[in-house]
């Protein structure tokens, strides 16, 4: 049980009484994640992701007295998100590409340069230097980072093996913990 | 242990999601050397720092997400009387609701714009008086809280936990909703009291002088309009609604430290004195919690409380710090 859950299972509590702000808090504390998952899924410039996660939302008002949940409120919510954007790709006949993509390690070469630690842009903190990180271990991290899904969780919302969910956490917090100090220490973060 | 090992069981000790096991093992990798305590300071250090940041985008997106709901609760298919009152209920207070973003940074505990949102809590044996921006004042009981945003919007929401008394200030095109955990109270000019404390078995409102609608959150469907003189109380373990004439002097007792018992069990009496005193009371047994008191107290100190107890009820106390005991003499 994480704290993040605790937490959760207070508001959804409250959410089940009719409590409207705590409804906007879950939302507020999802949204983004949800929104960037979404997106990852639907791999068009559309608005797509951001409605399969209204729908989402919206099922979960409606239905709030209905809700009794055997899995974390987020792994719930973010499987919830993955159904709507399979139905999608249902609709327009279409096949799910990114959902089938191939079980693979992340990418070895990645590296970043001493120098580029330096850069101006370190000033602007830490969110800078997670978007430094390659696509898919920004993803994992912020899943687990900011909405508190387990390596297990992460691993079947992104289709990949736990084994690869680890090794794209440790390469996140390696890089992130080094540039950081590093980043402090020369004053810029 | 290999580093990405370590490391990454160091991040899940900070979110939360080690073993007992896990942990021992992290406390005894961090005491073999300096070395490893400085690697889990410098991970912790970033951990805290990559902290999730509010997003100021996210309350546009709330507001569609509002409006999909107020249409998607608009169809048929799903158009049961029930959904379609509570979410007009809710589409009234639409703007109200965006105030409310502050509580999620209150939640994270972790945002400098909190202030956005307001708290004052009290404990046992404080009391506190309230201005609200419209004028509304609010005594809040001890050991309650109330939630209330920096600036109303059309409706004036406020939380409350435990007890507090509402002299709401007159607007009709602006309601005071106060809401609680097992009931919401709106008025529109009003003078009345709520008791919402969660180790009271009944949430009670309480009428002095206008009106108000109290519904019930159950279910979301029954509401009571209250004229003064009346307290409607919701029992938390039948979940029956009564409604009865209040006794204003026991309802604004706790205001002016007058505490007032009518032939009620000395343990029921004894969460008020708790409150209004800062002290814990502990029953030697059963039969001496079940022992029924009637007394009134206006602003005494507690001594003489206890003294009047003790002589009326056949029982002896004896204080303890900060705790009193109360036995019956045999």
């Amino acid at each position: 049980m994480t704290s993040g859950s605790t937490e959760d299972q207070a508001l959804l509590e409250r959410v089940r009484a009719g409590n409207e702000p705590a409804f906007e808090s879950l939302f507020q504390k999802y949204y983004p994640g949800l929104l960037r998952y979404g997106k990852m899924l639907l791999p068009y410039p559309t608005d797509e992701a951001e409605e399969a996660v209204f729908d989402v939302f919206a099922k979960l008002w409606i239905q709030r007295h209905n809700i009794h949940l055997h899995i974390s409120l987020a792994s719930f919510l973010y499987k919830a998100v993955k159904n709507r954007t399979h139905d999608y790709y249902r609709k327009k006949n279409m096949v799910s590409v990114v959902l089938v993509e191939a079980e693979n390690e992340p990418e070895q070469t990645y590296q970043i340069p001493d120098q580029q630690l330096q850069f101006k842009e370190l000033t602007q903190g830490i969110e800078k230097l997670i978007a430094l990180l390659p696509e898919r271990t920004q993803m994992v991290f912020r899943m687990n980072r900011y909405d508190g899904l387990t390596y297990q969780e992460i691993a079947n919302l992104l289709n990949i093996s736990v084994n690869s969910v680890k090794t794209h956490m440790y390469r996140a917090i390696k890089f992130l913990k080094d540039a950081y100090l590093s980043a402090r220490a020369s004053g810029q973060c | 242990m290999k580093e990405q090992e370590i490391y990454l069981l160091i991040t899940r000790y900070l979110a939360n999601q080690t073993s007992t096991e896990e942990n021992e093992r992290i406390a005894d990798w961090i005491a073999e050397s300096a070395q490893h305590e400085q690697i889990f300071e410098d991970i912790k250090l970033l951990w805290q720092a990559s902290a999730p940041k509010p997003n100021a985008d996210v309350s546009g997106a709330f507001n569609k997400l509002r409006s999909k709901i107020g249409q998607e609760t608009n169809k048929p298919v799903i158009s049961h009387t029930t959904s379609r009152i509570k979410w007009y209920a809710i589409a009234a207070s639409v703007v109200a609701i965006l105030t409310f973003s502050g509580l999620l940074f209150y939640h994270f505990g972790s945002s400098p714009t909190s202030t956005q949102f307001k708290e004052v809590v009290t404990t046992a044996g404080q009391k506190k008086k309230i201005r609200l921006e419209d004028g509304t004042a609010v005594f809040l009981a001890p050991q309650s809280t109330l939630r209330f945003p920096g600036h109303f919007s059309s409706q004036r929401n406020v939380e409350l936990r435990g007890q507090a008394y509402f002299e709401v200030s007159k607007n009709p095109h602006r309601p005071f909703v106060v809401h609680t955990a097992s009931l919401d109270v709106q008025v529109l000019g009003t003078h009345f009291n709520v008791s919402s404390y969660q180790n009271q078995n009944a949430t009670k409102v309480s009428l002095l002088e206008g009106k108000v609608k109290v519904t019930i959150s159950d279910n979301g469907l029954d509401e009571y309009l209250l004229s003064p003189g009346q307290e409607l109380a919701v029992n938390h373990i039948n979940h029956q609604v009564y409604r009865y004439a209040l006794d204003s002097l026991a309802v604004k007792g706790w205001m002016s430290n007058t505490l007032i018992f009518k032939n009620e069990k000395l343990v029921e009496a004894a969460h008020k004195i708790e409150q209004m005193y800062g002290v814990r009371i502990v029953f030697a047994d059963q039969a001496t919690a079940e022992t029924n008191l009637y007394a009134r107290f206006g602003n005494e100190p507690l001594q003489n409380v206890l003294e009047t107890i003790a002589a009326s009820g056949n029982i002896t106390y004896h204080i303890e710090g900060n705790k009193i005991y109360f036995t019956l003499k045999h």
